[in-house]
């Protein structure tokens, strides 16, 4: 059951949070909504649900126009932040709700509300209320009344955030089994970028409103489309540099060593208009980053500032020629104070225009 | 460490009173309590059942031969009846009206998005801040242009529109207690918004009810102000003629005892009927499912 949003828009007022959203969510396709607080990702599911009215634009869901149908005409399922559940019911009549308020018989519909928690491992729970539920076991009640009725599309509002974060790992590994095997179309929003990554078939990244890129994980990860994508995704976040390239291919940044780690056809086909200078960004991903003991041979260095041992990772802070860089290393034996030596292959420097953000792909 | 009445931790070498003593300490803050709060009631009820030498006797006499003598006079000479009768009409309804009503705009001031929302609830709680005798004399006016002095009307029309800014603030603030999402949930689940209201929310919002209820009931029962001074003969509530047992010469002790029992209960009834929800409503952090 594909989702199609055309030219959807929201206004508050004179706060227009969704100017103009394009976007299709294929059949069985597990869609991460991701960005930064106010972006507007929750506004576009609140749309998508029916518990928001757009502004303009159009919603289909399955080939049908639901732009104006009320939230209960959609068959959809919805997972909130909060859980939602009905504290006043015990957990089988919160599942059993949705079959309930639909016609369903009594006998019917418990032994559904049955199978749904024995699924999701909750059948001990049956005969409580939601006040005396722990968050994780209230995230799986909320789910079961989601999936028993077996909707066309699910969506989730940031279901993890109010989990601890053990908790969410164990959670985050369980929705998307489920979610695979069912094969339910998801739109999924949240501002967790390794939830993101970790979970999605697709993420659309958005920012004020505006999608910025739409693109699989990994493609994500290694192509952003320009500086904003490239420092929300990637934990350490990619670290980057303002420079100015000039006609004559000369490279002027800070830390100076780029200007030899990037290949000069490259920085040729930046400045194909002939222009006199352009300000470009320059990034690298702390992953990239290599440090090591250093040696005669190494011409780019820098000054370990801080290290952080995470158990199989290490971040270590460096200070290079006056900017500031961050490198994931393995356990490694660095000191603060030390210098080190840095290798960066070409092909993990990401450039962007300076002035507009974009990615240059090439 | 072997003081009587006191014992220790094991683990965290925590001294503790023992729960025996501990148990017994509390029965007996509460008993004072009781005591406290209970024993003016208690000597309204009993003088409202002595005779006049009975009720002045010092020191205070605790066995007495009861009679029902007070409660004649109310019924027989002061027309009790009538205006018990008045009372309940002329509350019942007018807390009903403010219920209704303050619950539905409590509703929609808590849920809808409103232009002006903010100002619109301090003009209703601002209505409330006027006070009443300030009001009295244009509103004697009014009821004998409109011909309802002494009616059940004008005094309906006082008690709601008294009633209606507490209904509606208490219960705002009931409803803003309830997440938006548990009424989404079910708008998604399959309800309409009249359904999901009727499923989900009044069920959670019925122990802030009650607890609004027997606030706007109390507080119209006990009223005098308005009612002493636009009801005569025809519509006297029951405050009203409990003030004629005290006269500035000399107070009908037992029958304003007995007065004052009956006034009492109904209120009393009322609150035993609804306590269960009351102690919830009262305790607002009820919702955390």
């Amino acid at each position: 059951m594909s989702v199609k949003l055309q030219g959807l828009r929201k206004e508050f007022g004179s706060h227009v949070a969704v100017p103009d959203l394009n976007l299709t969510i294929e059949d069985g396709e597990f869609f991460v909504l991701l960005g930064p607080s106010g972006c507007g990702k929750t506004t576009t599911l609140r749309m998508i649900a029916g518990l928001e009215t757009p502004s303009g634009g159009k919603i289909e869901i399955d080939g049908v126009d639901v732009t104006v149908a009320e939230p209960r005409k959609r068959d959809i399922a919805m997972v909130f932040q909060d859980y939602g559940l009905y504290p006043h019911m015990r957990v089988r009549d919160n599942i059993a709700f949705p079959l309930k308020i639909r016609g369903m018989d009594k006998a019917a519909r418990e032994e559904k509300a049955e199978e749904v928690a024995r699924r999701l491992h909750i059948e001990h729970l049956l005969n409580r209320k939601p006040p005396a539920l722990s968050g994780g076991e209230k995230q799986r009640v909320s789910l079961a009344r989601a999936l028993v009725r077996n909707p066309k599309v699910f969506l989730m509002d940031e279901p993890l955030s109010n989990l601890d974060a053990k908790l969410r790992i164990t959670m985050r590994a369980e929705i998307k089994r489920l979610v695979s095997d069912l094969k339910i179309t998801t739109i999924y929003v949240t501002h967790d970028q390794i939830e993101a990554m970790a979970m999605a078939d697709r993420i659309g990244v958005m920012d004020k409103g505006h999608m910025i890129q739409v693109d699989k994980p990994t493609s994500i990860y290694d192509h952003p489309s320009n500086i904003f994508v490239a420092q929300f995704i990637g934990s350490p976040p990619m670290n980057t540099y303002r420079g100015h390239l000039w006609r004559s291919h000369q490279l002027e940044i800070a830390p100076s060593f780029f200007a030899t780690f990037v290949e000069p056809e490259r920085l040729q086909k930046i400045l194909h208009n002939g222009s006199e200078k352009k300000d470009v960004v320059v990034g690298v991903r702390p992953e990239d980053v290599q440090i090591e003991a250093q040696g005669p041979n190494h011409f780019a260095v820098g000054v370990v500032e801080l290290i952080e041992p995470l158990g199989q990772d290490t971040y270590v802070y460096l200070a290079v020629d006056g900017s500031e860089m961050i490198a994931v290393t393995k356990r490694s034996n660095f000191r603060v104070g030390e210098t080190v030596g840095i290798r960066i292959s070409s092909d993990r420097i990401h450039l962007f225009n300076g002035r507009s953000g974009d990615a240059y792909r090439i | 460490m072997n003081v009587v009445g006191y014992s220790r931790n094991r683990t965290t070498g925590a001294t503790s009173v023992l729960p025996a003593v501990r148990i017994v300490l509390i029965y007996i803050a509460m008993i004072t309590a009781l005591v406290f709060f209970l024993f003016p009631y208690y000597w309204m009820v009993s003088a409202a059942f002595k005779g006049p030498g009975d009720i002045t006797a010092y020191p205070p006499v605790w066995v007495f031969e009861p009679t029902f003598d007070n409660f004649r006079e109310l019924f027989q000479n002061l027309g009790a009846m009538k205006a018990l009768t008045n009372s309940l009409i002329v509350v019942g309804i007018s807390t009903c009206l403010a219920i209704i009503f303050g619950s539905m705009a409590a509703y929609a001031l808590a849920r809808f998005e409103i232009k002006g929302k903010e100002i619109l609830a301090l003009e209703i709680l601002l209505f409330r801040m006027v006070p009443p005798i300030v009001s009295v004399i244009p509103l004697f006016i009014l009821a004998r242009k409109l011909g309802i002095f002494d009616t059940y009307w004008i005094l309906i029309a006082i008690y709601t529109s008294m009633g209606l800014p507490l209904a509606v603030w208490v219960m705002r603030v009931f409803t803003q207690e309830i997440p938006r999402s548990i009424e989404e949930a079910a708008m998604i689940d399959g309800c309409n918004r009249l359904q999901a209201l009727i499923r989900v929310t009044i069920p959670l919002m019925l122990p802030g009810l009650v607890a609004t209820i027997v606030i706007v009931f109390m507080f119209a029962w006990n009223e005098y102000l308005f009612a002493s001074l636009l009801t005569s003969s025809n519509a006297r509530t029951l405050p009203v003629m409990t003030a004629v047992t005290i006269k500035p010469r000399a107070i009908a002790w037992g029958v304003a005892s007995a007065a004052g029992t009956l006034m009492s209960l109904p209120v009393v009834v009322l609150a035993m009927l609804v306590q269960r929800y009351l102690v919830r409503g009262l305790t607002f952090g009820v919702i955390k499912g």
